[in-house]
């Protein structure tokens, strides 16, 4: 873990958005508002907390993107710390990329797992971090979530699990942007509180600023929480954070920009560059 | 007679005192599915994780690629079908060498009812990539299968029998991973089968050879990859080619077979005896397989019928 630089995290996720929406700009369609709602968690993950090596597979930290759709934000953090080349996300939705709408652990050894149907990434995060309790291995796993994500039941199988072997080595990060595909999650299907639900299986909660990279490099800082409790954080985020037009807009769950869309986000990521002195 | 928990049980734990890497999971299926003596003897390396089949597909996954090697035994059903995109993410595509193990295949649990049978999860398994298909019959076979699946590249599927069965050949037998097994040569129809049906098959053969038919008998232990070869020679010549299977049409081994004999214009009919789709009778399990027409006595009633029928046209 490294310490705490504001400056250093912030400039990380806004280039993992700048990375997102300039491929998108560039080569079509994909999912630009889970990606940029939990930019600051990967750019914090990345950037400080996890103990990370693009090549040893086994003693690495883990982290598995079950929310796969945002995978343009873990691309992005990728080509960032040099785990893979910037350049080859211009292949991003051609015939044969390593870069698919999905992530694919297949084709990028980089990543733990292949995602993409949700629900899947809790349960293999409990199977890391077992392994890690079974073979006497430190390093942590952490697992991203979404919100519209927490209506799969395999998720409640495995947080039911991670509580009851008392996983502590297990963090899961929940990106509640309070949006899916349908409109609000509290509409679609959202009978209690995601902090009440955890909290009744038997996890150990914090609730945070999720699209503050102090506030997340605290919470990550701190797990586990609580000694022999799996923990979780429900960071507080907004879809689409960082393209204002885009913002907390279920329409922009899945985005396919015009010309003038994609000239005006990247605008709006110039002008936050100019402003912070983070020209490339 | 011999039962194939218990052989799969002491198999098991032979394995795991050999190879450190094996670790049992069972989904609240321990004492039903033939783990306990593996989670008394190895309680380090045994995981409950109680009624919850998609999370411990998945955490088999995970586990695999950190090494370990677990063997999942879960009730047929609630393994291949209730996480079957589990078993199709994350252990086919990903590759993850992860043994599951579904409980009481085909019509093994007779009396419980449609929910509990499995007489899809051959087509279904077939479909997943990188998944060998293994489907032993009696305790010999289950053997077998499970010190190959251990031994395999890639995930395994192991369709696990119920029932105490006598194995369909006297004497000993040559079982080998990816190849069928020839029980009997013959020169009037090809008989192919796998599992409990294999005796069914056999004494299907005795049967008919009292009245002058002879059959060849192929034991199709391993479904996945199948072997297409020994498909095609048996079937050379015959008047007709039978699966036998506690499988629906679709997806079994009839379908398979008739995948291999299209293809190579092999010109033979082919007759599934099989279970029909839907079907939801229950009984004893002798009584059920007589009932869909899979006991050995019913099965040589079809196929001398057929046998006659493309007799007589063939005239």
């Amino acid at each position: 873990m490294k310490p705490f630089n504001r400056e250093e995290l912030e400039r990380l996720a806004f280039n993992i958005r700048r990375n997102v929406v300039s491929t998108i700009a560039t080569n079509g369609e994909g999912h630009v508002g889970g990606a940029l709602s939990a930019a600051d968690a990967i750019a914090v993950l990345y950037g400080a907390i996890m103990n990370y090596s693009p090549q040893d597979l086994q003693h690495r930290d883990k982290f598995i993107l079950s929310a796969g759709h945002k995978c343009l934000a873990l691309y992005g953090v990728m080509a960032e710390i040099g785990a893979i080349d910037k350049a080859e996300l211009k292949t991003y939705n051609k015939l044969g990329t390593r870069f698919p709408g999905h992530p694919d652990a297949t084709k990028l050894p980089c990543l733990d797992f292949s995602t993409g149907s949700l629900g899947h990434g809790l349960p293999l995060g409990c199977g890391y971090a077992l392994a890690a309790k079974l073979q006497g291995e430190s390093y942590r796993t952490y697992v991203l979530m979404g919100d519209g994500e927490q209506g799969e039941g395999s998720l409640w199988e495995a947080a039911a699990f991670a509580a009851h072997k008392k996983l502590d080595n297990l963090v899961a990060i929940l990106d509640e942007n309070t949006l899916q595909i349908n409109g609000r999650t509290s509409e679609v299907c959202k009978p209690t509180d995601f902090e009440g639900r955890y909290t009744s299986f038997g996890w150990s909660v914090r609730s945070v600023a999720g699209n503050d990279v102090g506030a997340l490099y605290d919470a990550l800082a701190a797990a586990p929480f609580e000694a022999g409790k799996p923990s979780i954080i429900v960071a507080k985020t907004i879809k689409s954070k960082g393209i204002s037009f885009l913002e907390d807009q279920a329409k922009y769950h899945h985005w396919n920009p015009s010309r003038e869309s994609a000239d005006q986000a990247l605008a709006e990521l110039d002008s936050v560059a100019a402003e912070r002195g983070w020209l490339e | 007679m011999n039962d194939p928990r218990k052989a799969f049980e002491m198999k098991l734990v032979e394995l795991g005192r050999e190879d450190k890497r094996i670790v049992a999971v069972s989904c609240d299926s321990c004492a039903g599915g033939g783990l306990s003596a593996f989670f008394q003897e190895f309680p380090e390396r045994s995981i409950e994780v109680g009624i919850s089949e998609q999370n411990a597909v998945s955490l088999c996954a995970a586990l695999s690629r950190q090494g370990l090697l677990p063997v999942l035994v879960i009730i047929n059903p609630f393994l291949t079908m209730r996480a079957y995109e589990q078993v199709r993410d994350d252990l086919g595509y990903m590759n993850s060498k992860v043994i599951i193990v579904g409980s009481g295949g085909g019509l093994a649990y007779s009396t419980l009812g449609s929910t509990h049978i499995a007489v899809e999860d051959v087509g279904l398994m077939r479909s997943v990539p990188h998944l060998t298909v293994l489907a032993p019959g009696d305790a010999d076979e289950v053997e077998f299968c499970l010190e190959q699946a251990i031994a395999a590249d890639g995930p395994v599927y192991i369709r696990m029998p119920r029932q105490a069965r006598s194995a369909p050949v006297d004497g000993p037998r040559s079982m080998k991973l990816g190849k069928a097994e020839v029980l009997s040569e013959g020169t009037d129809g090809a008989l192919y089968t796998y599992g409990p049906s294999a005796e069914e098959a056999m004494k299907a053969c005795r049967i008919l050879s009292e009245s002058g038919t002879s059959l060849s008998v192929l034991n199709f232990t391993t479904i996945k990859p199948l072997d297409a070869e020994a498909v095609l020679a048996h079937a050379k010549g015959k008047r007709a080619v039978f699966t036998l299977e506690e499988h629906i049409p679709t997806g079994g081994l009839g379908s398979a077979v008739a995948e291999v004999l299209a293809q190579a214009g092999a010109g033979v009919p082919l007759h599934m005896l099989a279970v029909p789709e839907g079907a939801k009778n229950t009984g004893p399990y002798d009584e059920l397989l007589a009932f869909y027409g899979l006991s050995g006595e019913e099965a040589a009633k079809r196929i001398a019928a057929a046998l006659n029928t493309s007799a007589s046209e063939t005239k």
